[in-house]
């Protein structure tokens, strides 16, 4: 945790969207001031933060930055309805990112592989009955019925 | 009318695949053949419904597809499976198809939310389209993609393929994938 003091003040000017992702896991929020977020732990920051409600304020995980705008968006910020909208959405973009190509062409395999130990068995002598007797039975209804 | 060769021929090819997706499905074996015995009946006293041209495997996929999920609901009312203990009969039958290499591979895939199995089953092992899949499922292509992409996510962490070289610590998988890999 400590190595990441340095790191932070370079990753407020740069603004990658790599570098990004990985210091948002450290759940620091990205418009603090650097010496705010050397110093705050995330969570304790309300007072220094002037973030955009509309902008990392309902992206993010906001530290429940709006407390100091009033109740309506505390309220707002904590409900637990818009946590439960975002999380599903956060939770599959991580596991998009990681599921990279060599996953998905092992994965892939695998399903092949195992539909394939179906498949080679061919087409089992009952379905092949199956077909010929409505043939059969076809015909017989068709020469009674003319 | 009896059937018209290419109508049966196009059947006959279709049944392995019928039979893949249904053992994948229900898990079973014997419940799989049944399943596609009635879909192939079904087909048969319906096929003046059918278009000649169109994707013949696709059209008996439709059917089995539905049957299947008629026959979930009906035998989950039946059971009246309040705790989901049918449910996890089916994850786990032991007349299971296959070689014992797949078992680890068999019950990640059992664990799958349905839509999401049928999903990867139709896309990643049938060959079907994301459209095609959509026909099938009755829903639309970006449904199909994100319960496919889904699938392979849950499936990878039930594996636990976290990297190039970490396919978990199922050995006798691992053994599978290289041998379709050299294939």
């Amino acid at each position: 945790m400590k190595e990441q003091k340095p790191a932070r003040p370079v990753q407020t000017q740069q603004g990658l969207p790599g570098t990004e992702s990985l210091e948002e896991k450290s759940g620091v929020p990205r418009d603090i001031p650097t010496e705010a977020s050397l110093e705050a732990p995330p969570g304790e920051s309300p007072p220094r933060t002037r973030e955009s409600p509309l902008t990392d304020g309902s992206t993010d995980e906001s530290p429940l930055g709006g407390a100091e705008r009033g109740t309506l968006r505390a309220v707002a910020s904590s409900a637990p309805k818009p946590e439960s909208t975002m999380q599903p959405d956060a939770q599959s973009r991580k596991g998009r990112a990681r599921l990279n190509r060599d996953t998905m062409s092992r994965l892939g395999k695998t399903l092949e592989a195992y539909f394939d130990d179906v498949r080679k068995e061919g087409v089992p002598d009952r379905f092949r009955d199956l077909l010929q007797r409505f043939d059969e039975n076809k015909d017989q209804k068709d020469k009674g019925s003319s | 009318m009896t059937l018209a060769p290419s109508v049966r021929e196009a059947m006959l090819a279709a049944v392995p695949s019928l039979r893949a997706f249904a053992i994948s499905l229900s898990g079973n074996v014997d419940r799989a053949d049944d399943l596609v015995q009635e879909t192939l009946l079904r087909a048969m006293a319906n096929i003046e419904s059918f278009q000649p041209g169109t994707n013949m495997s696709a059209w008996l996929f439709t059917i089995l597809r539905n049957l299947f999920r008629s026959e979930y609901r009906k035998r989950r009312r039946e059971v009246e499976d309040t705790d989901g203990s049918y449910a996890d009969s089916l994850k786990s039958q032991p007349d299971q198809h296959g070689r014992v290499e797949f078992e680890e591979f068999r019950v990640a895939l059992a664990k799958l939310p349905p839509d999401q199995r049928e999903a990867l089953l139709l896309v990643g092992a049938s060959g079907f389209s994301y459209d095609e899949a959509a026909a099938i499922c009755e829903c639309a292509v970006g449904t199909i993609k994100s319960r496919v992409n889904r699938a392979r996510t849950r499936l990878a962490e039930l594996l636990s393929i976290d990297g190039a070289d970490d396919f978990g610590p199922d050995q006798p998988t691992r053994a599978i994938l290289t041998a379709s890999g050299s294939r």
